[in-house]
């Protein structure tokens, strides 16, 4: 199968399995975070969120209750429905719950709310409260506190707070990082005399997020004004001004350390200077380690990062501006660590590598938030430049590197501006390429995070279409899943050598009990080199924005949400079809739809895994009230052989709220075609009759006549059916032209060939592109003869009739010799 | 009483006689004569100069007299080689003598007939190769030539290779069409241009019997045009014969006025006729240029009524009235009185800042006994943020500050932010010009690298460069030498690869880029592909070594030295505060619009340089001129000047400024997208935002970098928009200003003189007050009956108008 036509299929196949339309949604909630070891309630926001029935933290420090449902009287006004816009929860943080964001879902009667993140923090919060837009209503707030609150349309939000000479003063938004729409925050510290001390919009740690750290120049009160960097603002855009005298450095050096070890870092940009600590390194690789500074009341309102891998850093020596005076390393795998310190500064270092052996050199900087835009080149020995990079998905470059012999080799490490600082650190790692497999369950709708968690109900099934990403290797692809769930039960086929999607369907049983799981699938693959083994690594897009709906904030997950949810009121089957789907041929499938007795909705069937060169509807509807639909599929001349499967996903609205369950997988077979053939160009002049020959090639053996039927003539030219065996070459149809038939080339005619084989009807749509072109009658057209020919279409075994050109050769000459009979 | 005073002025101005005029100097053209090659010619002109400023031809009045005639021949003033040697030509005229070097050289060799110096000039002359002719892009009647002879090879193509056999026939070269169609022997659409007898059509048989020869590659190129005489200043009906000497690489020279086109900028000041014959008609000026290949220059002329009185010209504040006024006395143009305080009070607080005065401002102003009150007025207006916020707008005009689909409205802030701060924080603006065009970075991050996200083409960004920075329009030059200028192709690319090596990439934010150095690239020339150095428009090819192109465009430009940069930048403020530009429009400098007054654009300069191109001591100067203090009533030597500043011009308020001074009397706000309630549409930062009334009233859309993107044309939407739309009206009512005095207890009349004081900056006349107490009367002083009068003052053109 091949990738570039998979693709635009995938596409339609994912766009189209959406709910019938969105009931319960929950859309923000406030406030965004709450302290370390207490109980918070939050207001969620959104829609018919009396449906609620869980909230669900996939971390174990933390608890959500739903405290109160939205009230009657939400629900309801004036005897029409009306959706509920509030629901309050209860958060309940253990008091050994790390700081840090935590992602939740809300369980509804049938579906998951998008995944949404909670922050929790060491500091008492606080929220805001309005007016507080000019100096005069600045809101006060005491040191050590986080503010909840939300910057409204081209809203300020102004807070007064209180400091001593000497002091820092550290100022952090979380906003962009709340998971909400695009809300880019913006931050400025004035005194009283109203003078700006500092202000910050965008910073290189945190993005879109501000941040700011300051020694406090007197005694006083200071004004921090927060607001929308371009003077935007939606009641959605919540934020979190966290104010107090922890530390706030912005860099690290180095960006990483071995496993299990005490690694001593530098942490720069602090008001105070720099900050030294040893933390010992997790015995297991991390491409993410948060390094938190604790201060004297509290740690820094975020982390900073470093990476944890399995081998040991090379620290660069000064100076090392050129090849000769590199800094030596040793052979991969190797972490090289340095700083471009100043302006037009560049790093060299020197490692040996063997011929023959593909390496990874991967730059780290801006990934742990250096601002360094790092350029990397590679030179041999001798000082030529065999390569390099600038950016790679991302301002840090990655080259992939296969040495041509034995010996020392170069990386050299610049800014992309030329540009450099004590805190433009960069982390390079190089390593032999190995084999990987990752797995992931990415959205059924573009910009959305439909489909990226599972729900079913007890009794029924679901499905859920995985994407494979195999790097350095190849093969078939299991699926595992090692901690499900009582009464969840996973079924998948292993995914072919070449597939690049793996289907799974889940099914509850009927005792299963309401409630949200965490799944930890496995992936694995068995080549050559041995097991390959991959986890889910699942991209969920908190935030998209302009230009185009990009990314702005995502989190990768690896564990799966599942939940069971209320039983749905039907359930959905397909029919195994009695005969394979032949190549230019066509296959009708049919769902059947096992109704709770008074369930009439409509179910909207989305078909699920349909390889490259099969066509047919992506969506087919049960219509209200009916029990099944049929649907077909074509396959073209290149669709796979074998044996394949199609699963269906319903969806159906119930009482205002979408239920979603899947068929067991169907399996059917693409077959080659019994007979292929062409057909004849052909030529008549209106009102004429004509026949159109056509070649047929029979290929497998089949019992009795087969009807053959002719389509795609013009309009009012007409023909009759033709009956056919397995061993006719040939066959010809008398197709009378009417005198109002178009004149032109008609050039869509095929054969629509219907063999049977037990019974039952194989349609083949072969011959296709044949011509037909009419004509307009000749002047002084000779007196007509039309073809003796049966009415019938029929198979003829004579030779081959003369072509349609020679008749009209002989018709002209007819004409010519009748033209000069005229004059003479 | 002001209508008397001007009147006996007039009379008093009548009364002045013109003193007899005496000759103050010959002039003699050209100075030194190189005849060489049999068929060479050289013209002689002379002309008078008296002190009243008058020229006079007088070519005709004079003897010429030749050392060694047998040198060369003379007829009339023109001279043809005869024999090698040097010798000398007298001449005598008005009792003076004037002698003039003659060298011979090569006087019997016949110079070779030769495309690209005869055939191409002479098409050029006789209109073949317009752009309505057969320099069409598409050609006319299918046959092409470049325009304004550009393309000499491809010309020479066309006409000889391109429809073998039709064009040319050498073998009866009169039967060739190109003969038989200029000379009307058969039909063309072009008309009949010359005669078979016409030294035209001698040349082009010449070359035709020559078996139509391409040039040698090393042909001789003209490198120098001169036009003579320099100056020019015609009193009443009179002519001025004009020279043409072009230079050739060869080092000759050639009196070229018979092959040369003219063109005056002004066919009623002077008309030209194809040999050069300058015609006075209506009292103006006119730019006469000439052009030859790929060279063009140019002459200034005069033309002033005969015994027109000599000019009344006002004491002067400072050196632009000393310039205006000597342009003045030259023109014989008496400029208009100075204006009275109270316009000028409100002419300066709107021009400065944007701003009505206030009733305050008004009174505090006007019952001064400072002699230096309007110095004062000026100094105190440019320290207010008004200024800078009219700067900012206008600057953020000139750089498109504009969000789109590929730039953010984030950027659009953070780039006007930028530039508010620079100009607030009195950076010279040649230094924020040099950050702008050698900036790198993020958008985000460095601001000024948005010049670069504005326009991402190589060869706008130079045009826009060249258009902003430099006040001259070289789009033209992209498909064909600029026609009006001396912008060639070669310059054009030249200066476009300045901008081939500009670097955009995605930054970590989807809304930001980041630009940068690639260090590589290159701009083609569009003819013959050529890989064209960076070179300065104008200037020299720089060496680059591996600097960034980009910084030594902007070290070029931002110089103390630079030609244009000042100027221009001197002529955007001056444009500002006058209405008009010294050039006209701002952004076309060119050699066929030369400034009204060159000596002052350059004085300007000067002074923008010595003050560290500080454009707070420009204003200064302008506005404490007495140039800028005049008044807007003419008299009859003024009355159709436009354009030598002899009076101010009536000038409607811009867009912003008009929203803002409704809002204000009104005592209303405004809400604009993304700016909080109250804000002022100067203030505006993006220039997508926009309201009904701004749009109406024509705020730039940014879309481009021309100074007509500003509309300050009234039309019937404005004038609808003011008496039947929502804001006049709507703020009237919504302020309650009209209640709110009633309430303070104003009496209906103290109301009316409050109106007027804050909408026009006066108390009413005597006609107004009486006529409107009526109206007083009649209502009852009804607050219905104020807000009719207060709704008369806004909609009133000297409300709208600055003036």
């Amino acid at each position: 199968m091949r990738p570039a036509m998979l693709k635009p299929l995938l596409g339609l196949a994912l766009s189209a399995a959406l709910p019938l339309h969105a009931a319960f949604t929950v859309t923000h909630f406030s406030p965004s975070g709450a302290p370390i070891g207490t109980n918070t309630t939050l207001t969620l926001a959104g829609k018919d969120l009396q449906h609620a029935r869980e909230v669900f933290f996939v971390s174990p420090h933390i608890k959500g209750t739903i405290t109160q449902q939205p009230s009657k009287k939400d629900a309801e006004k004036k005897g029409k429905p009306k959706p509920a816009n509030t629901l309050d929860v209860t958060v309940d943080i253990a008091p050994d719950c790390p700081p840090g964001a935590y992602p939740f879902r809300v369980r509804s009667v049938s579906t998951l709310s998008d995944m949404f993140l909670l922050y929790v923090s060491p500091w008492p919060n606080t929220l805001e409260e309005e007016p507080n837009s000019i100096v005069a209503d600045a809101q006060a707030i005491s040191q050590n506190t986080v503010v909840n609150g939300v910057i409204k349309k081209e809203d300020v939000d102004i807070f007064a707070v209180d400091a001593k000479k000497g002091q820092r003063l550290t100022l952090e938004v979380e906003g962009m990082r709340l998971s909400r729409k695009l809300f880019d925050p913006s931050i400025s510290i004035q005194n009283e005399d109203r003078f700006v001390l500092a202000a910050s919009d965008d910073t290189i740690l945190l993005k879109q997020d501000p941040s700011m750290s300051l020694i406090i120049p007197k005694d006083g009160r200071y004004f921090i004004k927060v607001r929308e960097s371009s003077y935007g603002g939606t009641d959605s855009a919540h934020y979190r001004l966290h104010v107090g005298d922890a530390p706030r450095p912005y860099t690290v050096f180095p960006l990483g350390g071995p496993t299990g070890q005490a690694l001593p870092l530098t942490l720069l940009g602090d008001p105070t200077g720099p900050i030294s600590l040893t933390p010992t390194l997790p015995s297991a690789p991390q491409s993410r380690f948060p390094i938190r500074v604790q201060g004297k009341h509290a740690s820094a309102p975020s982390p900073n990062w470093i990476r944890v891998s399995d081998f040991p850093n090379t620290l660069e020596i000064e100076p090392n501006g050129g090849r000769t005076t590199a800094t030596p390393s040793t052979t991969p795998p190797l972490a090289l660590n340095g700083v471009i310190s100043k302006e037009r500064d560049e790093d060299w270092f020197r490692f040996e590598a063997k011929k023959g052996r593909n390496y990874h050199v991967n730059v780290f900087a801006r990934q742990l938030r250096s601002p360094l835009d790092a350029i990397l080149d590679l030179f041999d020995e001798k000082g030529k430049r065999l390569g390099g990079k600038d950016d790679d998905d991302g301002p840090d470059p990655y080259y992939r590197f296969k040495p041509s012999a034995d010996g020392t080799y170069f990386v050299r490490i610049r800014d992309h501006l030329r540009s450099g600082s004590p805190a433009h650190g960069y982390r390079v790692e190089i390593e032999a390429v190995a084999p990987s497999l990752a797995i992931n369950l990415p959205p059924t709708k573009q910009n959305t995070q439909n489909g990226q968690a599972l729900t079913l109900s007890p009794g029924n099934r679901t499905a859920a279409v995985f994407t494979l990403s195999r790097k350095e290797c190849k093969g078939a692809v299991n699926i595992d899943f090692p901690n499900l769930p009582a009464g969840i039960t996973a079924f998948a086929d292993p995914a072919t050598k070449d597939a690049e999607k793996l289907a799974v369907v889940f099914e509850a049983s009927t005792n299963a009990t309401l409630g949200t799981h965490t799944l930890t699938p496995v992936a694995s693959l068995t080549n050559k080199s041995g097991i390959v083994s991959g986890r889910l690594e699942q991209g969920i897009t908190l935030v998209y924005g302009n230009p185009n709906n990009r990314s702005y904030h995502a989190r990768v997950m690896s564990d799966l949400i599942i939940a069971v949810v209320d039983p749905a009121p039907y359930d959905i089957q397909m029919t195994t079809p009695p005969t394979p789907l032949v190549r230019y041929g066509q296959l009708t499938f049919t769902v059947r739809a096992n109704r709770q007795e008074g369930f009439t909705a409509p179910i909207r069937c989305d078909l699920q895994l349909r390889p490259a060169g099969v066509s047919g509807p992506t969506q087919v509807t049960i219509p209200k009230d009916k029990d099944q639909v049929t649907f077909n599929l074509t396959a073209n001349g290149s669709a796979p052989l074998g044996k394949w499967k199609l699963i269906v996903l319903g969806s159906a609205t119930h009482k205002g709220e979408p239920y979603f369950c899947a068929s067991t997988p169907t399996e059917y077979t693409i077959a080659p075609p019994y007979l292929t053939g062409t057909i004849d160009m052909a030529a008549a002049p209106q009102g004429d009759t004509i026949e159109i020959n056509c070649a047929l090639s029979q290929h497998v053996a089949f019992d009795g006549n087969a009807t053959v039927t002719l389509y795609g003539l013009p309009a009012n030219a007409t023909t009759q059916n033709a009956q056919i065996t397995c061993k006719d070459e040939r066959l010809s149809f008398e197709v009378i032209v009417a005198t109002n038939t178009p004149i032109g080339e008609h050039k869509s005619l095929f054969l629509n060939v219907s063999v049977k084989e037990n019974g039952n009807p194989i349609i083949h749509n072969i011959a296709g592109g044949g011509v037909l072109r009419v004509d307009a009658p000749p002047k002084n057209a000779p007196s007509k003869k039309v073809a003796q020919g049966k009415k019938n279409g029929k198979a003829k075994d004579t030779a081959k009739p003369t072509s349609q050109l020679d008749r009209l050769r002989a018709a002209q000459k007819e004409r010519r010799g009748q033209m000069k009979a005229d004059k003479s | 009483m002001k209508r008397l005073t001007l009147t006996v002025l007039l009379l008093s101005a009548s009364h002045l006689a013109v003193p007899a005029a005496t000759l103050s100097e010959i002039r003699v053209f050209p100075k030194t004569i190189h005849l060489s090659t049999r068929d060479d010619h050289q013209s002689v002109l002379i002309q008078a100069r008296y002190d009243n400023g008058i020229t006079e031809d007088i070519t005709s009045q004079a003897t010429f007299t030749l050392s060694n005639p047998a040198l060369c021949s003379k007829e009339g003033n023109v001279l043809r080689p005869r024999k090698n040697g040097t010798t000398q030509l007298t001449i005598t005229i008005k009792g003076q003598t004037k002698i003039i070097p003659i060298t011979v050289k090569q006087a019997t060799t016949k110079r070779p007939i030769s495309f690209r110096l005869d055939v191409v000039p002479l098409l050029t002359k006789a209109g073949c190769n317009t752009g309505a002719c057969h320099g069409s892009s598409r050609g006319k009647d299918m046959f092409r030539l470049s325009l304004f002879g550009y393309d000499p090879a491809g010309d020479y193509f066309r006409l000889t290779r391109d429809f073998s056999g039709r064009r040319i026939n050498l073998a009866i070269p009169e039967k060739s069409m190109i003969i038989e169609k200029t000379t009307g022997a058969i039909q063309h659409s072009g008309g009949d241009l010359f005669t078979r007898e016409s030294p035209q059509c001698k040349t082009l048989m010449q070359w035709l019997s020559a078996g139509a020869p391409d040039d040698a590659p090393d042909v001789a190129t003209p490198t120098k045009l001169e036009l003579f005489p320099k100056h020019t200043v015609l009193e009443g009906k009179t002519t001025q014969q004009l020279m043409v000497r072009a230079s050739y690489s060869d080092g000759t020279d050639r009196d070229v006025t018979k092959l040369a086109r003219f063109m005056s900028s002004d066919e009623l000041a002077i008309k030209v006729s194809p040999h050069g014959l300058a015609s006075a008609g209506v009292r103006g000026e006119a730019f006469v240029i000439a052009r030859l290949a790929t060279l063009t220059t140019g002459t200034p002329f005069i033309t002033i009524p005969k015994n027109a009185p000599a000019a009344t010209l006002g004491k002067s504040n400072n050196y632009i009235d000393t310039l205006i006024s000597r342009k003045l006395a030259q023109l014989r143009i008496t400029p208009s009185n100075l204006c009275s305080d109270e316009i000028f009070l409100r002419r300066a607080t709107i021009d400065i800042i944007g701003s009505l005065p206030t009733p305050e401002e008004f009174k505090a102003f006007t019952s001064s006994p400072s002699p230096n009150k309007r110095a004062d007025l000026v100094n105190a207006l440019v320290e207010r943020k008004g200024f800078i916020d009219l700067w900012v707008m206008k600057w953020a005009e000139l750089l498109q500050i504009r969000s789109g689909q590929d730039f953010s409205y984030k950027s659009a802030i953070l780039y006007h932010n930028w530039l508010e701060q620079q100009l607030s924080s009195n950076v010279p603006i040649n230094t924020i010009i040099h950050a702008l065009l050698s900036s790198n970075g993020g958008t985000f991050s460095t601001p000024p690298t948005n010049y670069y996200q504005v326009e991402t083409e190589t060869l706008k960004r130079a045009e826009n460069v060249a258009q902003v920075f430099m006040g001259t329009r070289i789009q033209c030059a992209q498909c064909h030498n600029h026609p009006f200028d001396k912008w060639t192709m070669d310059d054009y690319y030249g200066f476009a690869a300045f901008f081939s090596q500009v670097g955009v990439k995605k930054a970590e934010d989807p809304r930001e880029r980041i630009v940068f150095n690639k260090g590589n690239g290159d701009v083609k020339h569009l003819v013959d592909k050529r890989v064209m150095a960076p070179r300065f428009l104008g200037g020299d090819t720089p060496k680059l070594e591996k600097l960034d192109r980009r910084k030594v465009l902007a070290d070029w430009l931002t110089s103390p030295d630079n030609p244009y940069f000042a100027r221009n930048v001197v002529n955007i403020i001056w444009a500002q505060y006058m209405g008009r530009g010294i050039i006209e429009p701002v952004d076309d400098a060119r050699l066929s619009n030369p400034p009204a007054n060159p000596e002052l654009l350059d004085a300007l300069a000067k002074k923008l340089v010595e003050s560290n191109y500080d454009f707070k001591t420009i204003v200064r100067d302008i506005c404490n001129s007495r140039t800028y203090q005049l008044s807007t009533r003419t008299n009859p030597s003024n009355e159709l000047d436009e354009r030598n500043f002899s009076h101010a011009t009536v000038r409607r308020l811009r867009a912003e400024v008009l929203l803002d001074c409704i809002s204000t009397v009104t005592h209303t706000k405004d809400k604009f997208s993304g700016l909080p309630l109250g804000a002022r549409a100067t203030h505006i930062a993006d220039g997508k935002t926009s309201t009904h009334f701004l749009t109406t009233f024509g705020r730039a859309t940014r879309a481009t970098v021309c100074s007509c993107e500003v509309s300050m044309e009234p039309n019937l939407s404005q004038a609808l928009a003011l008496i039947n739309g929502k804001t006049v009206g709507g703020k009237i009512s919504s302020g309650d200003v009209v209640k709110t005095l009633l309430k303070e207890g104003k009496s209906p009349t103290e109301i009316m003189d409050i109106l007027f004081v804050q909408c026009l900056s006066r108390k009413p006349t005597e006609g107004e007050r009486s006529a409107l107490a009526d109206q007083l009367v009649d209502d009852k002083g009804s607050a219905d009956a104020l807000n009719d009068i207060f709704w008369a003052l806004l909609n009133s053109q000297e409300f709208i108008f600055n003036h």
